[in-house]
């Protein structure tokens, strides 16, 4: 276990800089997602302090001591690939004591060591195996136990589960972490799934172009996105965002008019001067449909998702690009086409300024979201 | 529909037609050859393109077992090792560059190096009869097993061929045993050569075969028939008194059929070997 600092940590690729100056401090035993789109530098980010990459600038430190020099090999980190990288030559108990006989360890300990981490990952039964015979969830169980038997400071893993199915991806999840219950190690874990991130991580670390854009818990990052970028990632289906301009604010409330049709007033103190434009943001959950035609917004139903328990169902309003997704509790049957009220609940809404920035007020973050989670 | 049934038949007979008409071409030289080694010089004048022999005449194998003063056992003894020598070091020195190259492309020089490579498969060997004399002399190797073993492990294929495939291992596999704290050497030996194993052999086949017909390196580089190979035994058998088709095509037989048989066997691996750069590239 051991608890890393990335000060000013800088990497570029010639004249790409892949990552921008960023700060980050994960601490021990902390589990940490780093999440983004493709290109947003979060593998390297990982390559990068697992020593796969030479940094360009700023430190990275492991219990305070800088490893920037140090080969990948000492840093006392070890890695989960997501194409598992086991070597094919070998028997999986071969595999996972490849590390240990590099290190030289007398062979008592080796075999101790594999068949502890066999035993965690139940996998005693194939160590006589070779990594072809093995299914893609069984070889990835094998890639964390070769992590697992080198007893490592920090856990590095980079996109793991992306090479398996829906079904023993989420299997494979609760694995994880209830590896990281049972080790309390340090882990690393990337990812461009954000049902991953909120799933696993104590924290997530969201990137995008190279810039972290925000740090915090899952429930931090949902509640009180820090921009209109993570507040777009954080969230599947993710955050409807609706234009409108500052008609009003004062009491503590901001009122916003819509470009759709209809008004918002949030519970704002710090709210944007009178007039200017503005982007609102409510997640699926905080939509409702029905209600009187003057309280609500008209919309057009494009189409509905039937999930059993609850029904998405995608709008289309005046003066927004993309649909407004509804999150319904039920089974509820719209034929596309159909005109409907849509109703906003202006305490889950998000307001964000002509730069993406959140406007929130500092001592509440949505109190009643908050409680209701 | 049965109309083109029919045309189809015709055209996949005409291509058989074509086809065998192509494999006579290419197989009677081989027939010739070994039918020729049982006839007399005679029988072979009065009618070449006979198919089989009137009878069989194994006089030229018993001919041939001294030629110029040497024992037949020692030109194939030099072929053999030679052979194998000189690709086994090419082999192995060509892994440990391509590997290098794999694993560093940016070092500077290395394209340069590659780029040169390329240019010396371009040309003809016939340009490089006095520069290789120079080298090898120079050197002190000449006259030499060690000069000849020394030019013909020089094979830049096998360079291009294991870089291609070096460049198919996933680079993870690498990174992981840097990881877990593998050198650069264990890493080769203990990672990539052993999963490199069959195209290591495709790549000794291939080389066996480029090298086995060499012939004009040998002949500048040896000083004395002692070092000849059966290639040049074959080559030395045209001499300014006459040809003896017989015992030529007895030695030709010697020197080919093995190698023939060689590549039967083992041409799916060879054939492999070339297409697996052109895909994988």
């Amino acid at each position: 276990m051991a608890k890393l600092n990335l000060n000013q940590l800088s990497k570029s690729f010639g004249p790409v800089e892949v990552l921008k100056p960023m700060d980050l401090e994960i601490t021990d035993g902390e589990f940490a997602v780093f999440v983004g789109p493709s290109g947003c530098g979060k593998s390297t980010l990982l390559r990068t302090i697992a020593g796969l990459e030479e940094s360009s600038g700023g430190d990275i430190l492991i219990d305070g001591a800088r490893v920037n020099d140090t080969d990948s090999s000492e840093r006392g980190l070890s890695m989960v690939f997501q194409n598992y990288a086991l070597y094919p030559h070998m028997t999986i108990f071969e595999n996972m004591a490849f590390g240990l006989r590099i290190a030289k360890t007398p062979k008592d300990e080796v075999t101790r060591r594999v068949n502890k981490a066999a035993a965690i990952l139940k996998i005693e039964h194939m160590l006589d195996r070779y990594p072809k015979t093995l299914s893609g969830g069984q070889r990835q169980r094998v890639a964390i136990g070769r992590s697992i038997v080198r007893d490592p400071k920090i856990f590095l893993f980079d996109e793991p589960l992306s090479n398996l199915d829906a079904e023993l991806r989420v299997q494979m999840r609760i694995e994880i972490a209830r590896l990281h219950e049972t080790l309390g190690a340090t882990m690393i874990y990337v990812t461009h799934d954000q049902v991953e991130a909120m799933t696993l991580a104590d924290k997530i670390v969201v990137l995008k172009d190279g810039r972290i854009e925000q740090v915090g818990s899952p429930l931090d990052l949902y509640n009180a996105p820090a921009n209109r970028f993570v507040a777009g990632f954080i969230g599947s289906p993710g955050m409807n965002f609706l234009d409108g301009t500052v008609e009003g604010a004062g009491n503590g409330q901001c009122c916003v008019a819509l470009a759709c049709g209809g008004h918002v007033a949030l519970p704002l103190r710090d709210a944007p001067a009178v007039g200017a434009p503005v982007t609102i943001g409510v997640r699926p959950e905080h939509v409702s449909l029905g209600g009187a035609a003057d309280e609500g917004v008209a919309a057009t139903v494009l189409l509905t998702e039937q999930l059993g328990d609850e029904t998405h169902v995608h709008l289309s309003v005046k003066g927004s690009e993309g649909a407004i997704v509804a999150q319904v509790r039920g089974q509820v049957k719209l034929r596309s086409g159909t005109g409907v009220t849509m109703m906003i609940a202006p305490e889950g809404c998000h307001l964000f300024d002509e730069t993406g920035l959140a406007r929130r007020d500092p001592a509440a973050a949505q109190p009643e979201i908050a409680a209701a989670s | 529909m049965k109309t083109r049934s029919v045309k189809d038949r015709s055209v996949a007979l005409l291509a058989w037609v074509f086809m065998a008409g192509v494999t006579f071409l290419f197989l009677y030289p081989f027939w010739w050859m070994i039918v020729s080694s049982f006839r007399s010089q005679e029988a072979m004048l009065l009618e070449p393109t006979r198919l089989l022999p009137e009878s069989f005449n194994t006089r030229a194998y018993g001919d041939i077992q001294t030629l110029g003063g040497v024992k037949l056992w020692l030109y194939t003894f030099n072929s053999v090792f030679i052979t194998v020598a000189a690709t086994l070091i090419a082999v192995g020195v060509t892994a440990l560059g391509a590997y290098a190259l794999y694993r560093k492309p940016d070092l500077p020089g290395f394209r340069f190096i590659q780029f040169g490579f390329l240019m010396t498969m371009m040309y003809p060997a016939m340009l490089l009869v006095i520069p290789v004399y120079l080298v090898v002399f120079q050197l002190g190797l000449l006259g030499t097993y060690a000069g000849i073993i020394l030019f013909l492990s020089l094979m830049p294929i096998l360079f291009l061929m294991l870089v291609q495939f070096f460049r198919s291992i996933p680079k993870e596999l690498i990174e992981s045993a840097k990881m877990d704290g593998a050198s650069e050497m264990q890493i080769f030996r203990k990672i990539v050569l052993p999963i490199s194993k069959p195209i290591l052999a495709t790549v000794f086949l291939i080389g066996f075969l480029l090298n086995w017909k060499q012939w004009l390196p040998i002949l500048v580089i040896a000083t004395s028939p002692d070092q000849y190979t059966l290639p040049v035994a074959l080559l030395s058998m045209n001499t300014e008194l006459g040809i003896d088709f017989q015992a030529t095509m007895a030695l030709a037989a010697i020197t080919t059929v093995p190698i023939i048989v060689l590549f039967l066997f083992t041409q799916r691996r060879v054939i492999g070997g070339f297409v697996a750069g052109a895909v994988k590239g």
